[in-house]
């Protein structure tokens, strides 16, 4: 109507500057009537407020915890959600263009809710070519959230990983994209203690990537060989493009990233929550946001539908270990490290024609292996890789590897440990009452962990006997990593402890550090591990001692193991100390173990020895 | 203040492994991410908490970018997962079958799937016949033997 009224006007009489003038006042008038109109409807409906628009802010208490500027229209947008909100507005229709760069584009989150909310007609509609592009390509079908799980010999890493995989129609999951939160950190140049202060304190910058998910499985799976478990979540269709549309908004900001809360699983929830604002997912954590809690937390508000594994490189290679037979299991290795002729393999008629194929595709896989440890040169990566496909290829097809699905993390015990005990202590009863936020030790329940692995933050326990109050333990932090030795696998095991104990050789608790070294060896039933641990106390001085430690863990059963140490310490004012620790543990649920325990310590009081036992029945929940 | 008492608690064992961040996967075999850590001590200290491997971006485009073109097989997503999967391409079709291998199947829209992967291992010389091999030879030949 308008726009009839002016081409009338404009065709009555000849162009000159006035009507020119009038034209773009007329039209900006039109248009910021416009604006005005809906940002007064957004006042009245208080649109600022409502819960969706603070998701899209990424509002906590009223403040956003988007630091990067472009990610907000106002100059006080990351605290000012009403701002914000009219300088979305005004962005929206003020743009000089509609192409990718405008904010039409750049932000269709925004766009689709401010237009439903404000029932509008005449929004802008922007030629989105970047982002078609992108949509196009990724094609959002359905939601899967992934979770890497923990890789040998890094203790850490049990606390995992997780991302979300955007299904497309594809039947294949490989070609799917997977939205990651990394920690923007360029570790080549980095000392790895300052990163790891930076990284919890906030000194980096958490950006978003949007990668193929093959690209994560070779990063992930086989170079760092994490298990890999999926979990197929109920968000329909809709509801995946609406958080891919968000993902869009989110392209090249970042936020600053603390590894224990504001981190990888954390920012995912987010993403969830955009999709579907009824779930509150991210109010459970308050201190820590652990990835697999995050994967409870999906399951506690029903979200998964079907779980899926991928085996990692390792356990590829380990399954190769049980498939060879014994007098066959050194020519994988010998043809990769030692230069060992494939065609002597091939050629023998001693080898079975299903272990030659056996050898080969692990020797492949070791080969791998050992090029992504840059034990291998490129050139001869090359080489020997040809080699050995060619002539795998000339032994014909195979049945794809069998490999049993282990336990699920979801079946798992949670992180935050309570325990109480009663015991019996030289004759005198005792009882104990302990606390630990976070996370596993050797005691506990193996099962949906990787076997060996122990690392705690915070052990706290007390004791009560009748007559004396005592702090038994005040671990601050204890880590364990037993890599059992195999044919591909030459690890070797350590562990590290810092905190408060009365393992020394006075009666008190005092404070203690050590770091250990050594090997483990296991089959299906049990392994074993051999350690040497230098040690510390402080107490009224330094006290230094060394420590040789032999241990066997029975782990065979899921509902029971068996723990057992022998430790033999040398002081270095010349005194020697026995340690004994016998712990039999059930796993009664999934969050509750009972345990006993028995201890034996050599003790000197008033330089007379004295060997004192101890026995322990302690009730273990996990929450 | 409690975040920061959390934090410090485990300064001295989240540290990380330095790695050699190659994400650069080139046009033929061995584009691995190659994980060296420097020293003895940060192995043991080692702890990946997020794949921080450098490339933080929106990965959409191409990684054939660099990468000569196949002259056979007009089909940007097959050669782009070619290009990215090559090695693990050459092992599956070695053994005869895989995941990625069924992926090739689906980009390349083969009908006969079984047909396809027999015909790939019985021909593996012929679709990778050195260990120069890139992208394109990679696809133009195993359209000319198996498509």
């Amino acid at each position: 109507m308008v726009q009839l009224l002016l081409h009338t006007f404009l065709q009555g009489s000849p162009i000159n500057l006035s009507k020119i003038i009038f034209f773009i006042l007329f039209n900006t008038l039109v248009l910021s009537a416009s604006v005005q109109t809906y940002k007064n409807r957004a006042n009245e409906l208080k649109l600022h407020e409502k819960h969706y628009w603070q998701l899209l802010l990424h509002m906590n208490d009223g403040v956003s915890e988007i630091d990067d500027k472009n990610f907000f229209l106002s100059q006080t947008g990351a605290t000012d959600a009403k701002s914000e909100l009219e300088a979305t507005l005004e962005a929206f229709f003020s743009g000089t263009t509609l192409d990718s760069n405008s904010t039409v584009c750049k932000f269709p989150a925004r766009y689709r809710w401010l237009k439903e909310q404000l029932h509008a007609r005449d929004f802008p509609v922007g030629e989105c070519i970047e982002y078609d592009k992108i949509f196009k390509r990724v094609d959002p079908v359905s939601t899967t959230l992934v979770f890497p799980s923990a890789h040998i010999n890094s203790p850490a890493s049990m606390f995992g990983h997780t991302f979300l995989r955007i299904n497309s129609s594809y039947h294949s999951k490989l070609l799917s994209y997977a939205i990651n939160y990394a920690a923007n950190a360029n570790t080549e140049t980095e000392n790895g203690v300052v990163f790891a202060i930076k990284g919890l304190v906030g000194g980096y910058f958490g950006k978003y990537s949007l990668l193929p998910y093959y690209e994560k499985l070779k990063e992930y799976r086989d170079s760092e060989q994490r298990d890999i478990w999926e979990y197929d979540l109920n968000l329909s269709q809709e509801e995946t493009i609406r958080m891919f549309e968000h993902i869009w908004e989110l392209n090249g900001t970042y936020s600053d990233y603390f590894f224990f809360t504001e981190n990888c699983s954390y920012n995912m929830l987010w993403l969830l929550e955009i999709a579907r604002p009824t779930l509150h997912l991210r109010d459970g954590f308050n201190y820590q946001v652990l990835p697999l809690e995050t994967v409870f937390e999906t399951e506690n508000q029903e979200l998964i539908i079907s779980k899926g594994y991928r085996p990692s490189k390792r356990t590829k290679l380990l399954k190769y270990e049980s498939l060879l037979n014994s007098n066959n299991l050194h020519y994988p290795v010998d043809i990769v490290d030692n230069n060992f002729n494939v065609k002597e393999v091939i050629n023998s008629k001693e080898i079975e024609h299903e272990q030659k194929k056996y050898i080969l595709e692990s020797a492949i896989e070791y080969l791998e292996y050992r090029f992504t440890k840059a034990k291998v040169s490129k050139e001869n990566y090359l080489l020997l890789f040809h080699t050995l496909t060619s002539q795998r290829a000339k032994l014909g097809s195979a049945k794809p590897l069998q490999i049993e699905t282990p336990q699920n993390p979801l079946s798992s015990h949670r992180s935050i440990r309570f325990q109480a005990g009663v015991g019996l202590n030289e004759g005198e009863s005792i009882a104990y009452l302990g606390i630990r936020p976070t996370y596993h030790d050797l005691e506990d329940s193996h099962y949906g962990f990787l076997r060996g692995t122990q690392i705690e933050f915070l052990n706290l326990l007390l004791s009560q006997t009748k007559t004396k109050s005592k702090v038994e333990k005040a671990t601050i932090v204890s880590i364990v990593s037993l890599a059992q030795r195999s044919t591909f696998f030459k690890s070797f095991s350590w562990r590290t402890k810092m905190g408060w104990e009365n393992n020394s050789i006075d009666d008190a608790t005092a404070f203690s550090a050590s770091v250990g070294a050594g090997y483990s060896w296991g089959n299906e039933f049990a392994y074993i591990y051999f350690l040497i641990d230098p040690i510390f106390y402080v107490k009224d001085g330094f006290m230094g001692a060394i420590g040789g430690s032999v241990g066997l863990n029975i782990d065979k059963y899921s509902f029971m193991q068996t723990n057992l140490e022998a430790t033999h310490r040398f002081y270095d004012n010349g005194v020697e100390q026995t340690l004994l620790f016998a712990s039999q543990g059930f796993r009664t649920s999934q969050n509750t173990q009972l345990v006993l325990k028995y201890d034996y310590k050599d003790k000197y009081i008033i330089s007379k020895k004295v060997s004192q036992e101890r026995f322990q029945l302690m009730f273990k929940y996990f929450y | 203040m409690k975040k920061l008492l959390l934090s410090l608690a485990a300064v001295a064992t989240l540290s990380v492994t330095a790695f050699a961040a190659n994400t650069q996967t080139g046009c033929g075999l061995g584009g691995q991410v190659i994980k060296s850590p420097n020293s003895a001590v940060m192995f043991a200290l080692q702890a990946t908490t997020n794949g921080t491997s450098g490339n933080q971006t929106f990965g959409i485009t191409s990684g054939t970018s660099g990468c000569t073109k196949a002259k056979l097989v007009m089909n940007e997503r097959a050669s782009e997962f070619v290009a990215s999967n090559m090695d693990i391409l050459a092992k599956e079709i070695s053994v005869g079958h895989g995941e990625s291998l069924d992926t090739l199947a689906e980009l390349l829209k083969v009908e006969d799937k079984a047909m396809f992967t027999a015909s790939l291992q019985a021909n593996y010389n012929k679709i990778y016949s050195s260990q120069s091999v890139e992208m394109a030879d990679v696809l133009d030949n195993i359209s000319a033997t198996a498509l």
